[in-house]
């Protein structure tokens, strides 16, 4: 590396020198504003919505001072008195927590499992664990949707089928995240402890686990963020007004008029998902500090693409 | 801006000493599609002999109003002497904005059960869902066309009268045994509700109400200024209903594949000139000035004058139109689910929507739409001025409900043919 | 050998789970599709594969080819989707680029920012939008001082001038907005990836700026490039709700809202299943290549490290 980067070091410099003078709007500095005001094209309404829930006014298109009245003060519309709105986020967030501790051990175990599969169906086995990445959602959901409608009926629509449903497309995800830990531990230390006269059982017990933790840990938050965000599974197996998320709610309420009680309860669950994924990520990044990691976002990157 | 009761401007309960309309023969009589045995020849209607009436080649009755049809007795009514539930949740299952808060609050007071909604947006939709089986309802809002339909899927159950005296007490003795549900066997009405055309008068460049065929107003060339801006009902009966009628054709449950496949034809174009838009949320829209012409249900631009009308804007900018002779016009009904798991509470809610005060309330302050009840008399509130002139057409007389058209229960061929129609229009 | 079990102890209920849950779930879809129906047009399935009934499947066919009644919507979809890839690639390429290679100080913060859209919800980014579009909405205010409005209606390109009514641009833009997250990260992992000494390479024989890029760096993100393509393309062919909430008229409906029409909307829904077995078959080409893609690709990162 070295023996190259003296002379890299001078021909990049001699290259942008050469550069400006012939290109005063150099493409780097092109890029820059078209990375920026894309940046602000896919943030900014996003925090216009989140301004408006903020109104003292009912506008939800101007600004109209500031207020929490549609955050608890409102006596009947805000989203602590409106029965609706309230259903909707503790019925989010229980099916989140419900989906973040079936898949995470599920995924978990299959990630390892799969890892030494070398056998004949190993194949099949990958493609079927990668389906549910590149399946759309709607051929899912009404997959499902028929499946507890005739098998398994008995099962039927509600809770228990959304979070079915939820874990089944979460699963690939946790997946992805525990290979992408696994990939970098490596398996020299599997086989040391091997070596070493330990049995698989505790191979896997003491000591991949808890190099697995962080990659669980951010498992467990991933896959709440993904299933609180989730729209059309749970919209294809509710069963009723108890079975009803935030984002089912956002949009049979988006087409009629709404207050901004409904840009209040979006505010909510995006701080909700968001205090989520940057807790994975910190506790991701705590738990493995001092290894040679690299920009984690550029693993998980990486593995998708 | 918080809702305002029609009632509080009003003043006092607008009861009137009964209207004592008298009842005119029925002109709009369609004969039924029913080839195949009446019912009534000893073999009953799904097993039940009591039951009868005429039937499709599949053994669905088809009423029509000279045709009354008895409806299977499919399950038993829950005894008088239950006792009533108490606790929990009662479910029910309706149009989102159809039942005031405010009513459902007292009554889940009342009977110590927090009473929830779950909304439908399509009569369609609802029936799919409720047809897969896995929703639990208490209550189940529907129309009478979907009545043979549910009790064939054994989705509803029989109704105990006892239980509901406010029935025969309060409401239109017409509605006491209506001929889709001679007894009454299975529902109750809810609502009566004509449809027709609503407009901003002040936006709008145009009045349809003064066109030779006021239907037309969305095909003509003055619509078309308004692209974007002119929508429909998101019905599968309304919609190729309206294009029947804009055709002249008066029987709104014709299964004739040519005059339906016109009717689609009719639609897409209708789309091409305008670009028109597809919803239920009138009343909110119309107000808002964001739709300027939309075929509208009666009630809406009530309800819209009520809760919906934007700061600054005077009511009288909306203005409501109905075909008075063969415009749809017809009651919806509440029915008590098959597996329900609070019968008696469901029974008891029926019962408390039919109580005199209880439904005014729901209608003037929160819904708009006009209830059968005989002490109710919604033409005081527009001679009180409490509605604008230009949605008096918005009431419905006793008159013209006896005299009116509907969409009633179509076979399932002639119910496919439909949804084919609009579905082709509905997907683009 | 002995050791063997535990891996596999490991991956099967992961394995059993997706086996029952998502590969029965298509397995309903055809029983469905391929069954019959009631008088009163409720689903039969056809589980025994013998008892297949390919009726429906006709009468998808036929509504789906020229002259059918969806033909237009699969058309309209089809448009949608390749315009949309189109417009995503045009702004997403130079973002990753930019982030990939010249961010410098910047790169950690772009790229957070960048990864931000991911975990808010596509209703909630959707629904910003519906505040923005509306008749005072900024962005509509925005676009009427700029005149945006009047050019694209003498382009043809809007009609009327309410952006949430029935227009196909703003379908699309909201197609965009919405996608385009998804094709920056596997394009950034692309990107990041190639060699800056085959760029150098290239400058040191004498390519301009310009030239390095089209011929070097264009071809060497190919497989990344067309990974990224068939992660947006997909889903988009599910998308109902996105027309659903952007524009209320069935001038912009595509193939998400006939499928979600027949199943959740009407007496139909066994059309619905053969549709969306259609539509599965036909994404099951691109489906089959993106797996490949990945495959090698992953394969091909295994045998560099």
């Amino acid at each position: 590396m070295s023996a190259t980067a003296a002379p890299a070091a001078t021909t990049k410099e001699h290259v942008s020198l050469r550069e400006r003078l012939s290109n005063p709007w150099g493409r780097p500095r092109f890029l820059a504003v078209v990375t920026w005001v894309y940046i602000g094209w896919s943030l900014i309404p996003v925090l216009l919505a989140i301004r408006f829930a903020f109104n003292s006014g009912r506008s939800r298109t101007s600004l109209q001072g500031w207020s929490l009245r549609w955050f608890w003060q409102d006596p009947t519309l805000s989203v602590f008195h409106d029965p609706t709105l309230q259903a909707a986020l503790k019925h989010s967030l229980e099916l989140a927590a419900i989906v973040m501790v079936i898949a995470t051990p599920l995924g978990t175990a299959l990630a390892l499992g799969m890892r030494r599969w070398i056998g004949p169906g190993s194949g099949v086995a990958n493609i079927v664990l990668l389906l549910p990445l590149v399946t759309p959602e709607l051929v899912f959901a009404v997959g499902m949707f028929l499946l507890f409608t005739t098998a398994f009926g008995f099962i039927g629509l509600g809770t228990t089928a959304q979070a079915i449903g939820q874990v089944t497309f979460t699963l690939s995800w946790v997946v992805l995240i525990v290979r992408g830990r696994l990939a970098t531990i490596g398996r020299e230390v599997e086989e040391a402890a091997a070596d070493l006269g330990a049995p698989p059982l505790h191979v896997v017990w003491r000591v991949l686990l808890p190099l697995l933790l962080p990659a669980m840990a951010a498992s467990l938050l991933v896959s709440f963020a993904l299933s609180i965000d989730d729209f059309v599974v749970s919209q294809y197996l509710a069963s009723g007004a108890d079975t009803t998320t935030v984002p089912m709610r956002i949009y049979s309420q988006a087409r009629g008029g709404p207050t901004p009680a409904l840009n209040a309860l979006a505010t909510i669950m995006l701080i909700v998902s968001l205090a989520a994924l940057a807790l994975a990520y910190v506790v991701y990044r705590v738990m493995t500090r001092g290894e040679d990691q690299g920009s984690a976002v550029k693993t998980l990157a990486m593995d998708m693409g | 801006m918080s809702r305002r009761s029609l009632l509080r401007r009003g003043g006092a309960l607008a009861l009137t000493a009964g209207v004592g309309a008298a009842l005119a023969g029925c002109e709009n009589t369609t004969t039924p599609v029913a080839a195949g045995d009446q019912g009534g020849n000893g073999k009953g209607i799904l097993g039940d002999p009591t039951a009868g009436g005429p039937v499709d080649s599949a053994g669905i009755p088809l009423a029509r109003k000279d045709y009354p049809v008895v409806l299977p007795r499919r399950g038993e009514p829950v005894k008088s002497s239950t006792k009533p539930e108490s606790g929990g949740e009662l479910q029910i299952y309706n149009y989102a904005d159809y039942l005031n808060p405010a009513v459902l609050k007292a009554f889940g007071k009342q009977e110590n059960v927090s009473v929830r909604v779950t909304t439908f947006d399509t009569l369609d939709e609802a029936f799919s869902k409720l047809s897969t089986g896995g929703l639990q309802f208490d209550i189940i809002f529907s129309t009478p066309d979907q009545l043979s339909r549910l009790v064939g899927r054994e989705l509803i159950q029989p109704l105990n009268f006892e239980l509901i005296p406010n029935l025969q007490k309060n409401v239109w003795p017409e509605l006491h045994s209506p001929f889709y549900d001679v007894g009454p066997r299975y529902s109750v009405p809810y609502t009566v509700y004509t449809t027709g055309i609503a407009w901003r008068n002040d936006l709008l460049g145009f009045d349809p109400s003064k066109m030779d065929q006021p239907w037309d107003a969305f095909w003509s060339p003055q619509a078309e200024k308004y692209r974007g801006k002119v929508a429909i009902l998101d019905d599968s009966r309304e919609g190729p209903g309206m294009a029947l009628m804009r055709r002249g054709v008066t029987n709104l449950n014709t299964e004739d594949p040519d005059l339906l496949a016109q009717a689609g034809e009719d639609l897409k174009d209708l789309s091409k000139r305008v670009g028109v838009k597809v919803s239920i949320a009138d009343y909110e829209t119309v107000p808002a000035g964001r739709v300027l012409l939309h075929q509208g249900w009666s009630g809406d631009m009530i309800a819209g004058v009520i809760s919906y009308m934007p700061k600054g804007v005077q009511p009288d900018v909306l203005s409501y139109w109905y075909q008075q002779q063969g415009g749809p016009i017809f009651n919806d009904c509440i029915c008590v689910a098959a597996k329900a798991a609070k019968p008696v509470i469901a029974h008891r809610f029926l019962n408390y929507l039919l109580d005199n005060k209880v439904s005014y309330d729901n209608f003037t302050g929160y819904v708009g739409y006009q209830t059968p009840l005989t002490a109710i008399d919604a033409q005081k509130l527009f001679d009180d001025e409490i509605l604008p002139k230009s949605l008096s057409q918005a009431v419905v007389t006793r008159e013209a409900y006896a005299n009116g058209n509907a969409y009633l229960t179509l076979s399932a061929k002639g119910l496919q043919l439909w949804d084919k129609t609009w579905a082709s229009f509905r997907n683009g | 050998m002995g050791s063997r079990w535990i891996w596999r102890a490991l991956a099967i209920p992961g394995l059993l789970w997706l086996a029952l849950f998502f590969v029965v779930a298509f397995y309903a879809i055809i029983s469905v599709g391929l069954g019959n129906v009631t008088t009163l047009y409720e689903p039969v399935p056809h589980w025994n594969p013998l008892d297949w009934n390919v009726g429906y499947i006709w009468a998808g066919l036929k509504a789906v080819l020229p002259g059918g009644d969806t033909w237009d919507t699969f058309l309209r979809t089809i448009i949608y989707v390749v315009v949309a890839v189109f417009l995503s690639l045009a702004i997403g390429y130079p973002v990753a680029w930019y982030a990939a290679r010249h961010a410098g100080k910047w790169r950690g913060l772009i790229l957070v920012l960048l990864v931000l859209p991911f975990w808010i919800s596509y209703l909630m980014r959707m629904f910003a939008w519906t505040n923005l579009l509306a008749q005072n909405g900024y962005a509509t205010r925005l676009l009427h001082t700029l005149s945006i409005d009047t050019l694209f209606q003498k382009l043809g390109l809007l009609d009327g001038n309410d952006w949430l009514g029935g227009q196909h641009v703003a379908v699309i833009m909201a197609l965009v907005y919405g996608y385009v997250p998804y094709l920056i990260l596997p394009l950034f992992a692309a990107l990041d990836r190639i060699d800056q000494r085959y760029i150098e390479a290239a400058r040191d024989l004498g390519a301009s700026p310009a030239g390095a890029f089209w011929r070097v760096v264009v071809p060497l993100s190919k497989t990344g490039t067309l990974a990224g393509i068939v992660l947006i393309a997909l889903p988009m062919f599910g998308d109902y709700y996105t027309p659903d909430l952007i524009s209320g008229s069935p001038k912009t409906a595509i193939m998400g809202n006939a499928i979600n029409g027949y199943v959740q909307g009407g007496p139909d829904k066994s059309l619905g299943a053969a549709l969306t077995i259609l539509l599965s078959l036909f994404l099951l080409l691109f489906m089959l290549y993106y797996l490949r893609v990945v495959r090698a690709d992953q394969r091909a990162a295994a045998g560099l490290t």
